[in-house]
């Protein structure tokens, strides 16, 4: 292996490298569609994850990375700040955010929670999980950290306009795994994570309670639909319409093989989400 | 963490000044003294320079209000200088009495072998990286932390005394080593003039030669506190990152169970990504960076200023502020055999044979409790290593070492990551041989008394240095302002530049304990200063150069925090092809992100195996230079 690992660096000495950087949730198929590729194109790809999707948006502006992986939409504030980028999003699957608990507060009998009591607990107004149909413990409240698409879509979801959301005080957690693994640690726990990482045996994803008093679950059909509230696109985003080795990239993440590799870590593909004129 | 911190102390010119003329080699010296000198300096003018515009923004408010909320660009960062400062207050509270109580088992009670294999097992805890200790944390001391003080309704076992127990185990080697050095330095003539006296072991220790060796000891806890501000990696991990959460009940364990942030945790997160490119929000992320080094740099010129010669209480002065009954030893202080063999008479006989009941049961709780230390100190670091190699060993096999990633981390091996970590060690020891040899030779050959103490306290500057302050300033220097993006050689570059007071201090020591008969020697034979440097000099101290090299080597293999932003990248790098935008793939940052994002359980064992592949080639190096070390550092201390 050592010999083949050699083998594999000598060859594409010549080949450019394709750099990559961002979400956490993106990375998972990109990731594994970079492995495949080195070895079947033996391309050279670089694939890190620094800053989550802003980190990804902020180095392809500066020109460090020929592909940003994010999990929110480029906004006014992205261009204003990289002016001279053309900022191109190419939707590659979809992702719903659930609002996880641990075990304890799923066994209490909390199952959703609404728009209204996102925010009060956001903003310290509901403190304690009997206030909401739970046991008499403490919400122990994990914020997604900023620059994260996660929360984004919940700042979206909750006040119309991330910017909206007010400054407040919890402990920040950052990737992915981190979050997962504190809410199942911590007692009363609460926070934002990216659905497919809720496994329902330590981490549990609560529905949200629609205004017609419907509990909307982030499964599959909810978000293809729309109907849940909290989705999220998944995108490679290019400098200009892709081209070159990033094209090569994002066309094999766009085949069936690699619709699959988003579909397979929990994400829906392009074809799973229905289209309903949107 | 790091290896404890050797103290420089008084210097001496090893050749007799002569006629100055410049040389080669005095030019060589110059310049990687200039280089040392030039970067300290740098770095503080950089990061004082980029710090302007959120002066001008926030004017005071950025120290003294708790508001930091970049999107509304406010940044007001005093909860994050009080967290920083409660962290390391737990800390030290707790490795300072366990530190001093083990390094007085070690160094008075314990019998040379086993005081070595103590010394032993402490020097390989001080080698284990943060990252390691912050996945030891995150696995074991938040879930404690988080029972043990349930019925405080914790919001999480991430919190400032998670934080602060952690730092305790990282900073105790320094504490524990450089007291027993101080220890150690007090002459054993006192302590058996003591005895003879008819003073208890534990009393002639008590008043004789921890009175001593105060300020040594002092000086331990004053570097220990060093270490423990600027730590980020393993804080980061535990500390629950909570901004803007000033502690509103003071004088209750409250404020300490509670999630905070430090100037190091913060500067090791997400938001350093974000900032950049934002001038003010820059600004104000810079000067974290800036009140970190004032607040480390306060305390290491402090140990410093307390342990040069001038200052310090050193071995052979007279005792000053010893108790009334310790008085009497100034008789005996002189120099001589014939003294020596009358002392040593008068400890084999005590004068007072018997001891009150209660003073004899209060001495052995007092040893009970040191000894209670000690086995702590070596008890944790043993019970750490048995943990993670017995985490780890499921995944160790041909195959973890010969492949390269696969599946995000979940399969595959670390063949990338240990070629890149091996690559970014020896281009570290590239740039920092050089220079350390042109230091220690300015050090020791060239600079008289005054200015060897000044370039003394650059090199214990640069060695009290946080490890994140070097990889911000290598993000605007090489990433940034260079354009290199990431690369190894910056990588490289900055961890050789932190390696040189170790390097430098190791041969330093060395060129000291010469005897002067080879350089009188030398000069008798009409060779000139350059012609002595680099015949006898050199090759006589070429051991502190290895065991110094070593050392280091096993530090900059571990570190995290100066290669997160510059050199290393998760996936995708094999070897470099050139400097700008060549990363490479590392050990230590591959366990930092791992620690925080897996997706599947089969990263678990694949990420405690990397922890022990680490730890095997830091505690490889550490252990190859041990003996040498071990040896060249008793002389120095009891020379």
């Amino acid at each position: 292996m050592t010999f083949g690992a050699i083998l594999a660096i000598a060859a594409p000495v010549l080949a450019d490298i394709l750099k990559i950087n961002g979400s956490t949730t993106v990375n998972l198929p990109t990731a594994e569609a970079a492995e495949i590729l080195r070895a079947e194109k033996a391309m050279t790809i670089q694939i890190d994850t620094q800053g989550g999707s802003a980190g990804g948006i902020s180095a392809l502006g500066d020109g460090q990375v020929q592909i940003g992986m994010s999990s929110k939409h480029i906004t006014e504030q992205d261009k204003l700040k990289y002016p001279s980028v053309d900022f191109v999003e190419t939707h590659i699957g979809e992702d719903a955010v659930a609002m996880i608990v641990s075990k304890d507060v799923w066994e209490a009998g909390v199952r959703s929670l609404t728009r209204e009591q996102l925010a009060d607990i956001y903003e310290g107004k509901i403190t304690n999980w009997k206030d909401v149909g739970g046991a008499d413990r403490r919400i122990a409240f994990f914020n997604k950290e900023p620059g994260r698409g996660t929360w984004e879509v919940f700042a979206h979801f909750v006040y119309g306009n991330a910017r909206k959301a007010p400054p407040v005080s919890f402990p920040e957690v950052g990737g992915n795994e981190e979050a997962r693994n504190k809410v199942a640690g911590t007692r009363g726990a609460l926070s934002q994570l990216s659905s497919n990482w809720a496994d329902g045996k330590q981490v549990f994803a609560l529905s949200i309670k629609n205004d017609a008093g419907e509990e909307v679950a982030p499964l599959a059909a909810n978000i293809a639909n729309r109907k849940y509230p909290m989705s999220r696109p998944l995108f490679l985003l290019t400098n200009g319409a892709p081209s070159g080795d990033a094209k090569v990239f994002i066309d094999f993440v766009l085949s069936p093989r690699g619709q699959e590799l988003v579909r397979k870590h929990g994400y829906l593909s392009l074809d799973q989400m229905v289209v309903d004129g949107k | 963490m790091n290896s404890p911190a050797v103290p420089i102390t008084d210097t001496y010119s090893v050749v007799a000044p002569d006629r100055r003329r410049w040389s080669y080699t005095l030019v060589f010296s110059v310049i990687g003294t200039a280089v040392t000198a030039g970067f300290v300096v740098g770095m503080v003018a950089l990061f004082a320079w980029q710090t302007l515009p959120v002066l001008s923004h926030s004017g005071l408010g950025y120290v003294t209000s708790n508001n930091w909320h970049y999107r509304q660009q406010m940044f007001g960062a005093l909860s994050m200088i009080v967290g920083t400062l409660l962290v390391s207050a737990v800390a030290l509270c707790v490795a300072a009495p366990v530190g001093i109580g083990a390094a007085i088992i070690t160094s008075e009670f314990l019998p040379g072998r086993a005081r070595l294999m103590v010394k032993i097992v402490i020097e390989l805890l001080a080698g284990i990286p943060s990252v390691v200790y912050g996945l030891v944390g995150i696995l074991y001391l938040r879930t404690f932390v988080y029972d043990t003080f349930e019925s405080f309704d914790l919001h999480s076992g991430d919190t400032i005394l998670t934080a602060g127990l952690l730092l305790a185990v990282m900073i105790l080697p320094t504490v524990m080593t450089l007291s027993d050095d101080a220890l150690r330095a007090v002459p054993a003539l006192q302590r058996q003039a003591a005895r003879g006296l008819g003073l208890s072991r534990l009393s002639a220790v008590m008043h004789v030669a921890l009175p001593q060796a105060r300020i040594g000891v002092i000086a331990a806890v004053l570097l220990a506190l060093g270490r423990a501000l600027g730590e980020a990696i393993a804080v980061f991990l535990v500390v629950g990152r909570q901004d803007n959460n000033l502690p509103t009940q003071p004088f209750t364990l409250r404020p300490l169970l509670e999630s905070g942030q430090t100037l190091a945790s913060k500067l090791g997160g997400a938001e350093i990504n974000i900032a950049y490119g934002d001038p003010l929000h820059w600004a104000a992320v810079v000067g974290l960076g800036l009140m970190l080094l004032v607040m480390v740099g306060t305390v290491t010129l402090l140990a410093a200023a307390l342990t040069s010669p001038k200052s310090a209480a050193s071995p052979p002065q007279p005792v000053e502020n010893a108790p009334k009954h310790a008085r009497p030893t100034k008789t005996h202080s002189t120099k001589g055999t014939s003294d020596a063999l009358l002392t040593a008479r008068l400890a084999q006989e005590p004068a007072v044979t018997r001891l009150p009941k209660r003073r004899k049961w209060l001495e052995r709780f007092s040893i009970g409790s040191f000894a209670a230390c000690t086995l702590l100190a070596t008890g944790v670091m043993l019970a750490m290593i048995l943990a993670i190699f017995y985490r780890g060993s499921s995944a160790l096999s041909l195959r973890f070492f010969t492949e390269q990633i696969k599946l995000v981390g979940a399969d595959g091996g670390i063949f990338f990551n240990i070629i890149g970590t091996l690559l970014l060690i020896t281009t570290a020891l590239c740039v920092c041989t050089p220079i350390a040899v042109a230091v220690a030779l300015m050090q020791s050959v060239y600079l008289r008394e005054r200015a060897a103490r000044g370039l003394g306290m650059v090199l214990y500057l640069l060695n009290g240095t946080p490890s994140i302050l070097f990889g911000l300033f290598g993000l605007v220097v090489f990433v940034k302002f260079l354009g290199w993006g990431k690369s190894w050689l910056a990588g490289g570059i900055l961890l050789g530049l932190m390696m040189i007071p170790i390097v430098t201090v190791a041969l330093v020591e060395r060129m000291k304990a010469l005897p002067k008969k080879y350089i009188e020697a030398a000069r008798g034979l009409g060779l000139s200063k350059s012609q002595t440097v680099w015949s006898v000099i050199i090759p006589q101290s070429r051991a502190g150069l290895v065991t110094g090299s070593l050392l280091g080597l096993a530090r900059a293999a571990g570190e995290t925090a100066p290669i997160m932003f510059t050199a290393t990248i998760f996936a995708g790098a094999m070897f470099p092809r050139g400097i700008v935008e060549s990363p490479v793939l590392s050990l230590p940052y591959h366990i930092f992100i791992l620690a925080q994002d897996s997706f599947d359980p089969r990263v678990g064992e694949k990420l405690w195996g990397t922890a022990a592949a680490l730890l095997m080639i830091v505690m490889l190096l550490s252990l190859i230079a041990l003996p040498v070390r071990l040896r060249i550092h008793e002389e120095a201390v009891s020379a």
